[in-house]
């Protein structure tokens, strides 16, 4: 009890609080401008977050994540531009209220829904994570094998479009990876006798070029010229909440449930919980003609979903270090920089600072609904900016981020090349997300399956020995095979 | 195109009258050194033992030389591509930089050319020895105890803490070499640091981990883990419990990681001594005291010339192990 | 401009074999099963089948043009597209010459060109972004970027 209270109070700091609050101002506005991330706000953001102590860089990320993954609705509703990923399962629904006149009805329902999504994945967090930090505890490289395979299985899933590409992406990823000398073997790969190289490839100027710079070149080459979109006046979004609450809680809770167990599966995130709900609010919904007509329906189901998972994901984040989607992979890069090393340790050697990220993840979520409102002015303002301004300013922040990593013209490079790398990709339409997880998840993957391996004197079977590693086998192996079998099946019936 | 020239003209002409001012105003003789910021550069990430040494030392040679001091972490390749910018820095005294224990390991396993030699040493800050830590709830009273079951079944036993031909892995092989055992006896699992090591050592993945006392201070808090012996020519003031080597198992072998302070090769002598004189006074100030203190660091100082001599005696006797143990190149 | 299926699924097999050669020449850890080598073998192992599935796809797919030309055709985007790649690297030589805040300036300016923005607005809001990244980070984030003469005049 005495470590909740510590906890609560490393939080109510002013600095802190003001951190939190300038990290979700700053949130909404990239989440807000169409083509940017909330993996992008949150990666522009981690040079920041060396400087600050490590329970402000964590409210910081959580919330700015937050707002982000919130405003993409904001000019998905406007001009059925989605700002995120994560809002363009439902963005033609939204833009279909705005087309009747209902703007404020759906971005009335994006923000709260959005603010009780994040408050029940937290929820879930807050009495799941303790529970599963303490058989996490017992997990060794043997079970850390089967979770980074299980994480890289779900990554191929995260890209739409062709499978064999998205596994091309993770090759890639995993190929990166092994780019150094940190490997189990003490080995330099690949290397070419360059010292940077020995030093591998860091995953967040990689990420910035794969994400941010790809996006840039492709604005940059059609000219960054403004949209032509007509603003619609907002009425008061506030009308109507208490109906909506009423008579959709059971879209509700479904969006919270499916989102946070979507992010919890490691490799998995905001945007796949959103479009699994959409499927799924339809599906069940007692009037699926009315979807795609502007009906509300859909759009709390889906846009609840993908906050909750956003607090999903930190479960294995903090309790397994491992990335439950793209943003908490960046983070957990941050809490090793931070000394909160994420794993069981971090709850047996720290517990204060578990709450406190408890404590910044409830202010985060009922900060939404104050600052939500402010923002759906700010940012019919925002996307009146000319882009030929914009864009140049954020391929500044960009290079100024990716040499701020590791003080290094080295970074700018890396993201250079993977600026172009990724832009080749999505032309191609490989997705780059896998990649990304392959380079976080890469090292992981060969460190446990070699460790474990001198460990069973090169014994297999060895993954199979121990309880829990072997229950998480029969998942991973599951999750690996029932696809192939369902493809075959499907072939087989059409076949016949 | 007219106008994109003008400007461009404009551009260039307001550049130049910076250039210009800058010139003009900057001062005609060099300021006493120093009159910019200083760079310390730091080859681990934040947040570890070393980047905490160097945060400290850092604010406290900012109060004393009255400019900044900002801290920059190289990381990656097991320390090398930090080590590599320090020796690179203009000699200047405005790039300075923490060394630890590996650059005297580094280029026995033929990842570099650098080596101690390689810097103008300042002053050495501290060092950490090596301890044997088990489970807690593990059948050992003694390291005589281990040391029998090791030997009574050779290969079983895995041990962790660092990486492949890491400090701690030469630790256990020179501890098992000192007292007639094959180093091989106990495989190495390599991991990503000392506390990867010590999770594997709870999840029984591992027997036994080598590190130093502070990595595994909360463990031992926790009563999860328990050391048997360290590898100092004395007891530990943060756990005086614990045997030193030459008493539990009656083995000369010392090892320990240590940090200091360098600066570039070639560093003018009026500023190395002024970087010497500012390292001693942080040394000996009340707030490094203290530190070492609260993190359970050990502290060893040594001046510029002490320091290298430290650092070549490191070098002979680590590489003279490596070799023994298989490790070298 | 995008590459056909076929293409691309033959560079992908060229990057496996490549990346199967260069696995090859790794050492193992002697007494250890698993050395160095073995992931970066699989890795190759996992791009080869891909390449395949994506060559024998396009094949069976039938003729399709090698390159398939999108927004290329449109005047000037290849241009951009280079151009502005070509502005980050002047930055990277420029830097370390002439310090942060001109170098970026000149780079912003550059791309801002690219765009069609005024040349004067362009230039303005050029500098006062180095000028406010510079400050910004070298007093509240203590993070040195590389110093020229203007940094010399800056706090």
């Amino acid at each position: 009890m005495n470590a909740v209270i510590a906890g609560i109070e490393m939080v109510l700091h002013w600095h802190v609080l003001a951190t939190i609050f300038v990290a979700a101002a700053f949130g909404l506005l990239v989440g807000a401008i169409p083509g940017l991330t909330a993996t992008m706000a949150i990666a522009l953001l981690v040079p920041v977050t060396f400087f600050m102590d490590p329970i402000s860089a964590v409210g910081a990320m959580i919330s700015c994540s937050a707002m982000a993954i919130f405003a993409g609705d904001i000019p998905a509703t406007l001009m059925r531009m989605p700002g995120t990923p994560a809002s363009a399962a439902y963005s033609e629904e939204c833009y279909a209220m705005t087309r009747k006149g209902e703007a404020e009805v759906a971005l009335g329902a994006n923000v709260l829904f959005s603010a009780l999504g994040g408050l029940f994945g937290t929820a879930i967090l807050i009495v799941s994570a303790p529970v599963l930090a303490e058989v996490a505890l017992g997990f060794s490289s043997f079970e850390y094998f089967w979770l980074a395979l299980l994480g890289l299985t779900c990554a191929i899933f995260i890209g739409s479009g062709s499978p064999v590409k998205g596994l091309v992406s993770l090759f890639l990823g995993l190929f990166v990876a092994q780019i150094g000398i940190d490997n189990p073997a003490g080995t330099p790969r690949f290397t070419f006798g360059n010292t940077n190289l020995l030093g591998g490839i860091d995953f967040i100027p990689a990420m910035i070029g794969l994400f941010a710079m790809s996006e840039v070149i492709r604005t940059m080459a059609s000219g960054a010229r403004d949209w032509s979109v007509r603003q619609t006046a907002l009425g008061n979004p506030l009308k109507g909440w208490g109906r909506l609450m009423v008579k959709y809680w059971p879209q509700q809770l479904r969006g919270n449930i499916t989102g946070t167990a979507i992010g919890i599966l490691p490799g998995a995130g905001a945007d796949i919980a959103a479009w699994v709900s959409y499927a799924m609010s339809r599906k069940l919904s007692k009037t699926p003609e009315k979807f795609g007509t502007g009906h509300v329906e859909g759009i709390i189901e889906s846009t609840s979903s993908n906050n909750a998972a956003l607090a999903g994901a930190w479960v294995p984040a903090l309790v397994f270090g491992i990335p439950g989607d793209s943003i908490t992979a960046i983070v957990i890069g941050v809490l090793y920089l931070k000394g909160l090393n994420p794993g069981p340790t971090l709850f047996l050697n720290n517990p204060e600072s578990i709450y406190a990220v408890f404590t910044v993840f409830v202010i985060a979520n009922l900060a939404m609904i104050p600052l939500g409102l402010a923002a759906l002015k700010a940012g019919t303002a925002l996307l009146r900016f000319p882009r030929n301004i914009l864009i140049p300013l954020i391929l500044m922040f960009c290079i100024v981020g990716a040499y701020a990593v590791n003080n290094s013209a080295y970074g700018v490079v890396l993201m250079v090349v993977f600026g172009v790398l990724g832009f080749l990709m999505e032309e191609h339409d490989i997705p780059v997300a896998p990649c990304v997880l392959g380079i976080v998840l890469g090292k992981m993957l060969e460190e446990s399956f070699v460790t474990s391996m001198i460990k069973s004197d090169g014994n297999l079977l060895a993954f199979f020995e121990r309880p829990i590693s072997a229950g998480l086998g029969v998942v991973t192996l599951l999750v690996l095979i029932l696809p192939v079998w369902s493809a075959i099946r499907a072939r087989r019936a059409a076949a016949t | 195109m007219r106008r994109l020239l003008l400007a461009g003209l404009a551009l260039a002409a307001s550049t130049f009258a910076t250039f210009t001012a800058a010139t003009l105003s900057a001062p005609a003789a060099m300021a006493a050194y120093p009159d910019r910021p200083v760079t310390l550069i730091v080859p681990w990430g934040a947040g570890g033992g070393t980047d905490a040494v160097a945060r400290i030392v850092a604010s406290l040679l900012e109060k004393d030389l009255g400019q900044p001091v900002a801290v920059v972490n190289r990381t990656g390749g097991q320390g090398v591509v930090g080590h590599q910018a320090i020796a690179d820095a203009t000699p200047d005294g405005y790039t300075i930089g923490i060394v630890t224990v590996e650059i005297a390991m580094m280029h026995w396993q033929g990842l570099t050319q650098l080596s101690g030699a390689s810097y103008t040493p300042l002053a050495l800050m501290n060092d950490d020895p090596a301890g044997v830590q088990v489970r807690a709830d593990a059948p050992y009273k003694t390291l005589d105890d281990l040391l029998a079951d090791i030997k009574a079944n050779p290969g079983r036993f895995k041990a962790s803490g660092t990486g492949q031909g890491g400090i701690w892995h030469l630790a256990l092989a020179g501890m098992l070499s000192s007292v007639k055992m094959d180093p091989k006896s106990v495989p190495w699992v390599p991991s990503n640091g000392a506390a990867a090591g010590l999770q594997d050592l709870m999840a029984g993945g591992v027997q036994v981990v080598t590190c130093s006392l502070p990595e595994a201070r909360s463990l031992i808090d926790a009563g999860r883990v328990k050391s048997l012996a360290i590898m100092s020519t004395e007891r530990s003031k943060l756990m005086p419990a614990i045997p030193t080597l030459k008493e539990a198992a009656g083995s000369p072998w010392t090892i320990g990681a240590w940090r200091g302070i360098v600066g570039p090769k070639g560093l003018d002598k009026a500023i190395s001594d002024k970087l010497q004189a500012a390292l001693r006074k942080a040394y000996d100030s009340k707030e490094y005291q203290d530190f070492l203190s609260g993190r359970g660091f050990g502290g060893r100082y040594a001046d510029g010339p002490g320091f290298a001599a430290f650092m070549a005696q490191s070098d002979a006797s680590l590489g003279a192990v490596m070799k023994e143990v298989g490790l070298a190149k | 401009m995008r590459f056909s299926d076929l293409f691309l699924g033959l560079v992908v097999l060229g990057g496996a074999a490549l990346l199967f050669w260069a696995a090859s020449g790794l050492p193992s850890v002697p007494g250890q099963s698993y050395g160095a080598d073995t992931f970066p073998v699989l890795t190759a192992a996992g791009l080869a089948a891909c390449g395949f599935i994506l060559t024998v796809g396009a094949v069976r797919a039938g003729p399709f043009p090698l390159v398939e030309a999108t927004w290329v055709r449109e005047p000037g985007a290849p241009f951009r597209a280079g151009a502005t790649i070509a502005l980050v690297l002047a930055y990277l030589v420029l830097a370390p010459l002439l310090g942060f805040v001109l170098a970026a300036t000149i780079t912003l300016f550059g791309l801002f060109m690219l765009v069609r923005v005024r040349p004067v607005t362009g230039a303005a809001v050029a500098a006062v972004t180095a000028l406010i990244i510079h400050l910004s980070f070298s007093l509240l984030l203590r993070v040195p970027l590389p110093r020229g003469l203007v940094e010399g005049l800056l706090p």
